[in-house]
């Protein structure tokens, strides 16, 4: 039987423990893909990843069920990533960025575009793109970045953007449409033919 | 109305988050002006890019590793607990232990003493205030019965 998000959140509440593998197994993927977009490394999206659900387990009593569990889990999600960055931001010469992400043991060839052909000289390019919106997304700033990629990877509305991250819809327009600018600025070069 | 506010309304507009009376006035905008339309086109471009690029999955086994920081998490919890009952024990064994309650017990008599004592010394006061008083009116009361019998005598 498939039961929704607020069902599972209600069995948990009355003791049921299978309901937190339910949703964890539900959801970890999701939250894995939004954290790597903001933070761009996957030792640090594996354990802020791992982080977020442990603060499900810890504060699900307080979900009281007044939005959907996704946006309070995507919330959380988000703060989880910012205040991760911030502490790491106070941490002198751990700033992370794309650029160096070997360092961290990523290979920048992983991220592969969906429509990948098999001529080598295409796939040489498509990882090439790849990489630069990877760095070109992980240039913006956090806020800006976080908004776009709940938009972009999630397709949240709106709407729903507006109950994450408590502000007004001008507000996430406002950031998308930044976000989206400095992006086409950054790979300007790059748009012309390639897709 | 100017470029630079058609180009800021672009990023709602390929989402879909303008009314339709704004969605004519944007295309029929995009029509008459190629930098708007170009660039407008690259957004699109953006967008479809970003979109093509696959999402990133954890290594398999995401709940157990989870699972095992729960653990560790609760085990730590506990151990806090075990060692917030028995570190009493383990810091002070035997003697020192024995040495620990003669020295609260005295503590607290000492400090039961002077609170008692300060609590006395505030009554005295009283009661001397109340006697002084007395004799202030005692000492009154003699000198008007004296000063008539002294004139007498004179």
């Amino acid at each position: 039987m498939q039961y929704s998000d607020e069902e599972l959140v209600e069995r948990y509440g009355a003791g049921d423990g299978e309901s937190f593998r339910m949703l964890v197994e539900r959801y970890q993927d999701r939250v894995y893909h939004i954290v790597y977009g903001i933070v761009g490394n996957k030792d640090e999206a594996e354990d802020l990843s791992q982080e977020v659900f442990l603060r499900v387990y810890r504060f699900l009593h307080r979900f009281k069920g007044k939005s959907r569990f996704y946006t309070w889990l995507y919330r959380l999600t988000v703060n989880v990533c910012l205040s991760a960055r911030r502490k790491r931001k106070n941490e002198p010469g751990k700033i992370f960025s794309l650029a160096d992400s070997s360092k961290y043991g990523d290979d920048p060839g992983e991220i592969e575009l969906a429509d990948e052909s098999f001529s080598p000289l295409k796939v040489l390019q498509n990882r090439e793109m790849a990489e630069t919106i990877k760095s070109a997304i992980n240039s913006l700033s956090e806020v800006l970045k976080s908004t776009f990629v709940l938009r972009e990877f999630e397709e949240l509305s709106y709407e729903e953007l507006t109950r994450v991250f408590q502000c007004s819809k001008g507000t996430i327009k406002s950031r998308l449409s930044r976000a989206r600018e400095q992006l086409r600025r950054k790979i300007e070069p790059y748009l012309n033919g390639t897709v | 109305m100017s470029c630079k506010k058609w180009k800021k309304k672009l990023s709602s507009y390929l989402d879909n988050e303008v009314s339709s009376r704004e969605r004519s006035k944007i295309e029929k905008h995009l029509k008459s002006c190629r930098a708007c339309f170009n660039q407008f086109k690259q957004l699109e471009r953006v967008h479809r890019l970003v979109q093509s690029i696959q999402p990133e999955k954890p290594r398999p086994g995401f709940y157990e590793r989870l699972s095992e920081r729960l653990c560790q998490k609760k085990t730590t919890l506990r151990e806090k607990l075990v060692a917030w009952r028995y570190g009493w024990q383990l810091s002070f064994p035997g003697v020192g232990k024995i040495a620990i309650a003669v020295s609260a017990v005295l503590l607290v008599s000492v400090s039961f003493y002077i609170w008692r004592s300060a609590t006395s010394y505030e009554v005295n006061i009283k009661v001397f205030e109340e006697e002084y008083f007395r004799s202030q009116q005692m000492n009154s009361f003699v000198g008007e019965l004296a000063l008539p019998v002294f004139f007498e005598i004179e």
